[in-house]
This record gives C-alpha cells, sequence and structure tokens, in this order.
C-alpha cells in the first residue's frame, strides 16, 4: 500500500509542479497580470454570491411558496453542475485516459495499474471541475448566509461537494473506456462532442418550448394551487443532486438528524462508482489504450472517407485558393480543409445554427409580449453584438493559436507577419459579417423595423463585426497558444477572458454611441422641419463610430503582429 | 552565401551565442557540430527568422534576415529537427500550400510537388492525411516542402533522425546534388558525425555558443595534431572535452 502511494505521488507531481509553474515568478508584468485575472474571477464568484443572496432574500419574502422556492432551486442548480460535471469529465477522460502525450511514457514503464489509474482520475477531476466548483460554490456559500447555516454546514457542504463531483468523474471515466472498448478513443470523443452538442441544441429548444419568460407572468398560472403543486412534487429521488439537496437543507435548518440517510447515499454511491470504474479500467484500460492509438478511417468506404475530409470540394478550393493568390488564398484552403477535417469544429456549426434559430424565436416571443420596436430594435443591437462576440471567441480568436506547433512553417515563409494576420482576418470576417447580416435583417424583419432603420441596423453591424474580428485575430496573435490540444481549448485560457471584456466593452461603446444617430431617426417623423436637434451631437457620434471602428481595427492587429515578432526574442 | 557577424543570443542570464562569426560559400555542404546546448539549434533559428538575435546580423546571399526577411527567407529552405505539420491536409495538399507560399504558380508548382513526392517515395501516401504518416515520412514531406521552391540555401537540423537507410541515402545524395550539381549550399546540423564526414566540405564545431574549431577536414586534423587517419568523432571528443575524449578512447563503460 505504501508503495502504491508513493507511486501514485511520483505520477501527481509532475502534474502539480506543471500547474505552480502557471504561476508567474517575479516578472512585474506577469505578476499585474495574475493579479488582475485574481481579482476578475473573485469579482465574478462575489458577483455571483450578491446575486443569489439577493434572489433567496426575495425568493423568502413571497408569502406561502417562499420557502418552497430555494429548495427547488438547490436541487436544480445541482442537477444542472452534475449534468456539465458529467459532460465535463466524460470529455476529459478520453483526452487524460487514453490520449495524452506522456501516456506512451508511463504505458511502458512497470506501473502498477492501481497507481497510474487514481493519478490519471485526480487530474481528470481537477481539469474538469475547478471551473464549476469556483463558479458553482458561492451559491451555496450564499444559502448559508441568507439561512444563517451554523458551520457544519460549510463543512458538510465541502464534503459533499467533493463526493458528489467523484459520480459524474467515475461515470465519466466508465463511459469513456467502454466507448474506447468499440471504437477509438478519438472518434468516441468526437460522438461525444456530437452528443453534447445535440444535448444542448435540444435544451435550447425545449426551454424555448417551455416559455420561461411567462414564470414573470403570474396570472399565467391557472390557479396559485397550480403553482404551489408544481413546488411540492417530489424530485427524482434516486439523483444524487436530490441527495445532496436533501442532506443540506436540514442542516440549514439546524436539523441534523434527517441529514444522515442522504449522506449514506451520497457517500456509498460515489465510493462504489468509484471503485466500479477503476475496475473497468483494469479489466479494459489496457485493451483500449492500444485501441486508441488507432484513429484512420479505415471503417468508411473510399468515398465515405473523401466526404468526410473534405475532398469533394478540393479542386473548387483549388480554384478558390489560386484566384485569390498571395498569402490569402493558400491560407483559405488549408483553413477550411482542416476546419472540415476536425469533428471538434465544423460540429460548433450546428450549435451555431440552432442559435441562430433560437435567437430569431426569442424576438418573435418578444414581439408578441407588446414591446415598442424601438426598444427590440436596440435590445437587437446589444444581444446581436454579444453573440457575435462569443461566436467570434470560439471561432476567431483561436484562428492564429490552430497553426498549432505547425506555426514555424508559417515563420519561416516568405510571407509579412502583417499580410497573415490580415489574410486570418479576411478569412474569418467575411462569414462572420454574412451571419451578422443574416440575423440583423432577419430580427428587423421579425421585429416589424421601418426599412431605413433596418439599413442602418445593417451597417452597424458591418462596422461591429469588423471591430470584433480584428479584435479577435489581433488579441488572438497576442496571447496565442500552439500547443493547446484542441480548438475548444484555446479561448479557456487569460488570452479568452481578455478577449472577451475587451470585445464586450467594444461592443457596448459602439452601441451607446449609435444611440443618439438612432434616437434621431425615430424622431424623425415627428420633427420633419427640424430632422437634427443637436447636429454636434448627431455627427460627434457618427464620427465616434467611425473612430471606434478604426481603433478596434487597426490597434489589436498592430498590437497582435508586434507581439508575433517579439515572440521570436 | 551565408555570412554570420558578430552573432549573439542571450536568453534572460543565458549566453546562447557569443560573437559567432561564420561564411559559407555557394556550393558547400558546411556542417555545423557541437554538443547539446552548445547553441547549434538556436542559431539555425535565427538564420531563418524564426528567432531574433540579440546582437550580430545573419546575411543569405547577401540579404541580411532581420531587415529584409521576407527577401532573405525567398532564399532559404528549413528542415527542423522535429516534423510538426498540419496533420489535417494530405502530403499532396501540403506541397500545394507551400507552393501557394513561396508564390509557385498553378501548373509549376503542382508539376514540382509532383516530382518531389514521387523522388521522396511518397506518392503512394499522396492522398492520405499527414496524421497517419511515420515520422520518418513526415520528415521525407518536410524535405520535399524545403526544396519545393528551390532555394538557394538549405539549412538542415538533424537530418537523419528517423530516417530510414534507403531515405538517408537519398538525403545524403540529395544534399551533394544540391551543393555541387545545382550551386546550392546546405547548412546542416548534426550529430552523426559519420554522415558530416562523408557529405560536409567544411565544418565548425560549436561549445557553449562559441567556435572553438572550423575548416576542412584536413584543417582540422592540423589543428589537433591528429595524423592523417584521425576520425572526426575523435577529433570532436579532443576539442570539446579533451579529458574525457582519453576515457572515451579507451573504452568507457556504463
Amino acid at each position: 500500500m505504501t508503495a502504491a502511494l508513493q507511486i501514485f505521488w511520483l505520477l501527481v507531481k509532475p502534474k502539480s509542479r506543471g500547474f505552480f509553474r502557471l504561476v508567474p515568478t517575479g516578472r512585474k508584468r506577469d505578476l499585474l497580470r495574475l493579479a488582475f485575472f485574481a481579482v476578475f474571477g473573485l469579482g465574478c464568484a462575489l458577483g455571483i454570491y450578491l446575486l443569489s443572496v439577493w434572489f433567496l432574500r426575495g425568493c423568502l419574502s413571497v408569502e406561502l411558496v417562499g420557502t418552497l422556492i430555494p429548495r427547488k432551486l438547490m436541487s436544480l442548480t445541482l442537477l444542472i453542475l452534475l449534468s456539465i460535471l458529467l459532460m465535463s469529465t466524460t470529455i476529459s477522460s478520453f483526452s487524460i485516459f487514453f490520449l495524452s502525450d506522456d501516456l506512451s511514457l508511463l504505458i511502458s514503464k512497470p506501473i502498477p495499474w492501481g497507481p497510474l489509474y487514481f493519478a490519471r482520475f485526480l487530474e481528470m477531476i481537477l481539469h474538469s471541475s475547478w471551473m464549476v466548483v469556483f463558479f458553482g460554490l458561492p451559491i451555496f456559500l450564499a444559502y448559508g448566509k441568507v439561512y444563517q447555516g451554523p458551520p457544519v454546514y460549510y463543512l458538510a457542504m465541502i464534503g459533499l461537494f467533493i463526493a458528489l463531483i467523484l459520480i459524474p468523474g467515475a461515470l465519466g471515466a466508465m463511459i469513456a473506456t467502454l466507448l474506447t472498448r468499440m471504437f477509438s478513443a478519438r472518434r468516441s470523443r468526437d460522438l461525444m462532442i456530437v452528443l453534447v452538442v445535440a444535448g444542448f441544441v435540444l435544451l435550447y429548444l425545449l426551454i424555448r418550448a417551455m416559455k420561461p419568460e411567462q414564470l414573470l407572468d403570474q396570472e399565467s398560472f391557472g390557479t396559485m394551487m397550480e403553482f404551489l403543486r408544481m413546488f411540492r412534487t417530489p424530485g427524482m429521488t434516486f439523483l444524487p443532486s436530490v441527495w445532496m439537496t436533501d442532506a443540506l437543507f436540514p442542516l440549514l435548518e439546524s436539523k441534523p438528524l434527517p441529514v444522515i440517510m442522504p449522506v449514506a447515499a451520497l457517500c456509498s454511491t460515489a465510493a462504489a462508482l468509484v471503485v466500479i470504474s477503476a475496475w473497468l479500467g483494469a479489466a479494459f484500460y489496457q485493451n483500449c489504450y492500444a485501441r486508441a492509438q488507432e484513429g484512420r478511417l479505415r471503417w468508411l468506404s473510399p468515398a465515405g472517407r473523401d466526404a468526410v475530409q473534405g475532398r469533394i470540394f478540393g479542386p473548387w478550393l483549388d480554384r478558390l485558393a489560386a484566384r485569390l493568390g498571395g498569402m490569402t488564398g493558400p491560407l483559405l484552403a488549408k483553413d477550411i480543409r482542416v476546419f472540415m477535417r476536425d469533428a471538434n469544429q465544423w460540429l460548433q456549426l450546428l450549435l451555431l445554427a440552432a442559435l441562430a434559430a433560437v435567437y430569431i424565436m426569442n424576438f418573435v416571443y418578444l414581439k408578441a409580449a407588446d414591446f415598442s420596436w424601438f426598444v427590440l430594435y436596440t435590445v437587437n443591437h446589444v444581444l446581436l453584438g454579444l453573440v457575435l462576440s462569443g461566436i467570434a471567441v470560439r471561432f476567431v480568436f483561436p484562428a492564429v493559436s490552430l497553426e498549432g506547433r505547425a506555426w514555424w512553417i508559417v515563420r519561416t515563409a516568405p510571407v509579412r507577419m502583417r499580410d497573415f494576420l490580415h489574410s486570418k482576418l479576411l478569412i474569418h470576417l467575411l462569414p462572420l459579417q454574412a451571419l451578422a447580416v443574416m440575423l440583423s435583417v432577419l430580427s428587423a424583419a421579425v421585429i416589424g423595423v421601418p426599412l431605413v432603420f433596418a439599413v442602418f441596423s445593417v451597417a452597424l453591424m458591418l462596422a461591429m463585426t469588423l471591430g470584433v474580428c480584428s479584435l479577435g485575430i489581433g488579441i488572438g496573435a497576442m496571447y496565442p497558444r500552439f500547443h493547446a490540444e484542441n480548438a475548444a481549448k484555446i479561448p479557456t485560457g487569460i488570452g479568452g477572458v481578455t478577449y472577451m471584456i475587451v470585445s464586450m466593452g467594444f461592443v457596448l461603446v459602439f452601441l451607446l454611441a449609435s444611440v443618439y444617430p438612432s434616437f434621431t431617426l425615430y424622431q424623425l417623423p415627428k420633427h420633419l422641419s427640424r430632422p437634427v436637434m443637436r447636429p454636434a451631437w448627431f455627427f460627434a457620434s457618427l464620427a465616434t463610430l467611425v473612430l471606434l471602428t478604426l481603433i478596434a481595427t487597426w490597434l489589436p492587429m498592430f498590437l497582435g503582429r508586434r507581439s508575433l515578432a517579439r515572440r521570436a526574442s | 552565401m551565408i555570412e554570420i557577424e558578430h552573432l549573439e543570443k542571450r536568453f534572460g542570464n543565458f549566453q546562447a551565442v557569443s560573437d559567432l562569426n561564420l561564411k559559407v560559400n555557394r556550393g558547400e555542404v558546411f556542417g555545423f557540430l557541437g554538443p547539446n546546448g552548445a547553441g547549434k539549434t538556436t542559431t539555425m533559428k535565427i538564420m531563418v527568422g524564426l528567432m531574433n538575435p540579440t546582437r550580430g546580423r545573419v546575411r543569405i546571399g547577401g540579404i541580411d534576415v532581420q531587415q529584409e526577411p521576407v527577401r532573405a527567407k525567398q532564399k532559404m529552405g528549413y528542415i527542423p529537427d522535429r516534423p510538426f505539420l498540419y496533420e489535417k491536409l494530405s502530403g499532396h495538399e501540403f506541397l500545394s500550400f507551400m507552393a501557394g507560399v513561396y508564390s509557385m504558380k498553378g501548373k509549376a508548382g503542382a508539376d514540382r510537388a509532383e516530382e518531389l513526392l514521387s523522388l521522396f517515395e511518397l506518392l503512394p501516401w499522396a492522398d492520405e492525411l499527414v496524421e497517419s504518416y511515420s515520422h520518418g515520412m513526415k520528415q521525407r514531406l518536410v524535405m520535399a516542402a524545403a526544396i519545393l521552391h528551390r532555394p538557394e540555401v538549405v539549412v538542415v537540423d538533424e537530418p537523419m533522425v528517423g530516417l530510414d537507410p534507403r531515405g538517408a541515402v537519398l538525403v545524403k545524395n540529395l544534399f551533394r546534388q544540391l551543393c555541387h550539381d545545382d550551386a546550392g549550399t546546405v547548412f546542416l546540423s548534426t550529430h552523426t558525425l559519420e554522415v558530416a564526414e562523408e557529405l560536409c566540405d567544411r565544418v565548425a564545431i560549436l561549445q557553449r555558443g562559441r567556435v572553438i574549431a572550423q575548416g576542412t577536414m584536413e584543417q582540422l586534423r592540423q589543428q589537433t595534431g591528429n595524423d592523417g587517419s584521425g576520425r572526426l568523432q575523435e577529433m570532436f571528443l579532443q576539442l570539446t572535452d579533451p579529458e574525457k575524449s582519453v576515457a572515451a578512447g579507451a573504452g568507457a563503460t556504463l
């Protein structure tokens, strides 16, 4: 046992050292950056905490149902956290148990199965759950605050959280092992991503179909009894989220006796699942790891392979590349091919299509709620800006990093860094602008905006997308992650967060500058004799819009180029 | 063809390359040798524009790499020690991409790619994705890409790693042909001293960022006081660590 523990620590040590080396040492710039993100992260957590406290107090002040809602909400929050953790641990399990680079070294050494499995399991759990825990815990701290929970509540909360995380962790490891036994690990991970995307799309549509905005309208509930019944129905008692709620709530209310059963259920299930997953791994891991090394599309016909690998567009793509010439042509052909052959990438388009459909549907519902078209028109711009920033962080921000370890090819090629970045901008700008124009036109049609506003809206979106896209390419070049395992991981670092903050800031300031011109247009029919009330404001706003677009386009591209050139030093 | 003048590279307090001066002529295969950590790869990365020097300059065919990187890179081909490529492209598509990057127009680029795929015996796998290639196949593809645009200078870091004997012979013949028939220049770093001895017209031995010896094999023998039969390996050991070379020569055991 001692020897096994020693090996376990030996395996864990390099990873933990690697983690602590992420924390910069000494340099003032790095320390400032770390301090900024620490403050930002803690600020977000504090925001969640304060919002939860405010919401829970609000719930408790409602007569009759007020005391029922927090318990139901805790159960629901835990169920959502559990679902996210299950998806995240399963996808991480494929990478950490079967696809990591260091596995070939470890598997070839005489390391006993037990320590190896638990070291990987710990890494997988920490890797996939830290963010969920960091942003989930403030909600439970808020419960403690509002209910004035005793110290034992906080202690139990930490212990039970660990047990709760172990359950999706063990299930994720088991799912990954069983799927890899049947297919290769890469294909299984891709399959999982499809399922996750499909799950999200389904969830979106279900939530939309339920029309959650009706919750705000008390009259939409038939009777008060119907409303009460909804909260009194018992949850699914076999779910760990329900056990945890049943364990924590009595503690909040200082009634420790009913706690024993749910705690026992949660802990014993977690322990049993960890043991079963280790046993399953011991039985199948060797075979599964060998299978994981097979990544080729042998099971497809040659025509199927060509279709999957995006070769049917090959000649067309080559002609387009030749016509564009310069760096843009070859880069475009290469980027499209790589995109179409990476399931992690093209599958996200499904999510994008669902997002677009839901976006338009939202305006159908909002229109039905009798909001003024000018309010909806303004809200549409804000939402569209935020949605475009969200899409850009996933698709545009990683553009430079996606060159990956083959970055040396671009660096040693006779190509100016400026031309390379401009090509990347052009390749990503056109589809993003097409999407922005499509959403802008469709939402304008749904809202029933007059033509002149629709045209103004399209012009605003074109300019804003140019800024959002340039920020993505530029900041992506300032924070490249050439060694990221897959595209989805690239925006999860400091660079991605920086981009989101800057991009959203730009969107909000840009739209603020557009308010006065829009309002002038809105007032136009009433003031035809004096179409512009304050010409100085009007023209200053338009000049600000142009200036903001130019700054957001030029500055990040300049900084990105300079940063890439400095990396060579 | 290659001029390196007072080249210096520092990483914080660590001096990787110190006041390096080299001249390599057109038509030469130049061996750049040295123990691990001597600064060979750093020097080559500066030559091809992957790194900037702290001081000094590199000129390729009279063009300063730092001042006019695009023109200088047009004259060069680079073969790194580890062949990282775009894994989701096929061999054929990768060479098409490289032809585009080097502004090789339409048929000329396609014909040259075909010729090199055939030369490096990659044609049967030309339409397979690079991710399914072995290390040696990737290395061959990188070499094909490096000479696709007929560069005047080829910079090679460890050319034989991962190559099978047939591939190794192919590469040696190719470098000879490039330099002696096509008047190109090959700047090559290797730890395989037999390869350097067989291929190189001149060599430089680098240690702790400084050149400690350079010249033809004959000149090196004179510098080390070897008689006519002295092999490069013995001279290398003698130059880089005179005390340990005695133990190595006497048959050091593990």
